[in-house]
């Protein structure tokens, strides 16, 4: 007996994206590249600076057209708050427009179905924190107003243009920031699963320094000392890891290196000082054999004996040896100063 | 006549064999399961520890940070917290669930605290074991900690 398929399929437009979704399957949308990126080195904080990217996609669609939103992803750090100080526009051999942020209940096609992430999630669990070292950065990510209808076989160059106002945080930033485009028809998909076939461009930005009045915050070069989570509070786990191999004039000898606190500050304005010692508590062990990086994972309110009544809201440290011999900031004798923040 | 009688007999047969059939059938009364009360008396440790999605474990294994040693006792409605680490509460107290049979929540209050602290109650059975995970951010609130308790008696 024939089964009678008698489906009512509810709402015309879902009929529609599911027969361009069947279509996707067999399609090459698109070659996006990114070729050039125009943006300054230096900024001060509060103040709005222009980004722009020259961009290019190449379509190759089985029949179509194909209606997409243009997407941009850029990667700022999180004192920024880049979602609310960035207003993103371009212009195309297909038509300006604006862009707005990408929801965040919106799920990034290659993800669904299996993580079911966000645009932002997605980005960072595919290209990371890009060419910087501490984890304190975010992708923002915008798309455009209106969709674009894409037709097969035509190239559409574009310019996108960010405005940024940086530094919200008012501190001094170092950072290299990424981006991304694609559309919201394939996300950060590949043709047939192919790797060197993308349906994104991602590229690296250059090193930008934002001057602020606040605390120091170098996100992409190599440091002497650093921690993770950047950003902690007596109550917190934290990791600190020291780089041996940025100890260019040779302090520290042999591999018993430990934390040595000179003094913390309370909020109620109070100097602690007696936290200095060459133990196990306060011994940084090298990561692994080669890595000359040590680290010391440690609970500060535990490490300093604090009272549930002592907020800590800085530390002034060395790194020394067995023999007493100290690192301190920028390989000097200076301490290196950490403020307990969250900000 | 004979034939009659014979027809009436097995009537009367047939009649007895269907009287004999529904009252043999029994109804049965299916008794609803009881769902149980989720009871967390006993010690717990940890078995799994992580800071934003990463492993601790790796990372602290000394006299000072333990997280062999840590372990949280529940007992009659209060809790007792031994070689403390950061957690979601940093003093004794008393706890409980928001519905014994269907938590969602667990509450802690530390004693001498009017803020009680509540979080998600998962509690899912992992091979064969009853594994309490509980999240929280004893520090900044952008890092998030994730323990996993196993009972050891």
């Amino acid at each position: 007996m024939r089964p009678n398929f008698n489906i009512h399929i509810k709402g015309r437009n879902l009929w529609k994206f599911c027969a361009l979704m069947g279509l996707g399957i067999v399609l090459t949308c698109c070659v996006l590249q990114i070729y050039n990126i125009n943006q300054p080195i230096t900024a001060t904080a509060g103040s709005t600076i222009t980004i722009t990217t020259r961009d290019s996609v190449t379509t190759n669609i089985d029949g179509g057209p194909i209606l997409a939103n243009f997407v941009v992803g850029i990667l700022l750090p999180k004192g920024f708050a880049g979602a609310a100080n960035t207003t993103v526009s371009y212009t195309s051999t297909l038509g300006n427009g604006q862009m707005q942020l990408m929801p965040s209940s919106v799920i990034e096609p290659s993800t669904a179905g299996s993580t079911n992430l966000s645009y932002s999630a997605s980005m960072l669990a595919k290209f990371g924190i890009g060419n910087n070292l501490i984890n304190d950065l975010e992708w923002v990510v915008f798309r455009s107003v209106d969709q674009v209808s894409i037709s097969n076989g035509i190239t559409i160059l574009g310019n996108v243009n960010f405005q940024i106002k940086v530094g919200a945080d008012g501190n001094t930033t170092i950072f290299k920031p990424a981006y991304v485009i694609c559309e919201s028809n394939d996300g950060l998909g590949y043709f047939v699963g192919n790797l060197s076939d993308p349906f994104f461009a991602f590229n690296n930005g250059a090193r930008m320094t934002v001057n602020g009045p606040g605390d120091f915050n170098d996100l992409c070069d190599p440091q002497l000392t650093s921690f993770n989570p950047p950003k902690v509070l007596q109550n917190d786990l934290v990791t600190l890891t020291y780089n041996e191999g940025l100890d260019s004039l040779k302090l520290l000898q042999g591999n018993k290196l430990y934390l040595c606190v000179d003094t913390i500050y309370t909020s109620d304005g109070k100097k602690l000082t007696g936290f200095c010692s060459q133990t196990e508590q306060s011994q940084l062990l090298e990561t692994s054999v080669t890595s000359n990086l040590y680290s010391l994972t440690f609970w500060p309110a535990s490490f300093f004996k604090l009272s549930s009544t002592q907020t800590l809201v800085e530390m002034a440290y060395h790194i020394i040896d067995a023999k007493g011999n100290s690192v301190g900031l920028n390989d000097s004798k200076a301490p290196f100063i950490y403020k307990f923040s969250c900000n | 006549m004979k034939q009659l009688q014979k027809l009436k007999t097995v009537n009367v047969l047939l009649f007895v064999l269907m009287l004999l059939v529904w009252t043999g059938c029994k109804t049965e009364n299916v008794n609803p399961v009881t769902e149980s009360v989720k009871d967390l008396t006993g010690t717990w440790r940890i078995v799994k520890a992580n800071r934003n999605g990463t492993s601790l474990l790796p990372l602290v294994d000394s006299n000072y940070i333990n997280f062999n040693k840590f372990s949280i006792i529940f007992k009659d409605g209060s809790y007792t917290l031994v070689n403390p680490l950061p957690f979601i509460v940093s003093q004794n107290g008393t706890y409980s669930l928001d519905n014994p049979q269907y938590p969602f929540t667990i509450t802690f209050k530390q004693t001498g605290s009017t803020t009680p602290i509540s979080t998600a109650f998962t509690y899912p059975i992992v091979n064969g074991v009853r594994i309490l995970t509980l999240v929280f951010s004893p520090g900044c609130p952008q890092n998030t900690y994730s323990y996993s308790l196993q009972k050891v008696n």
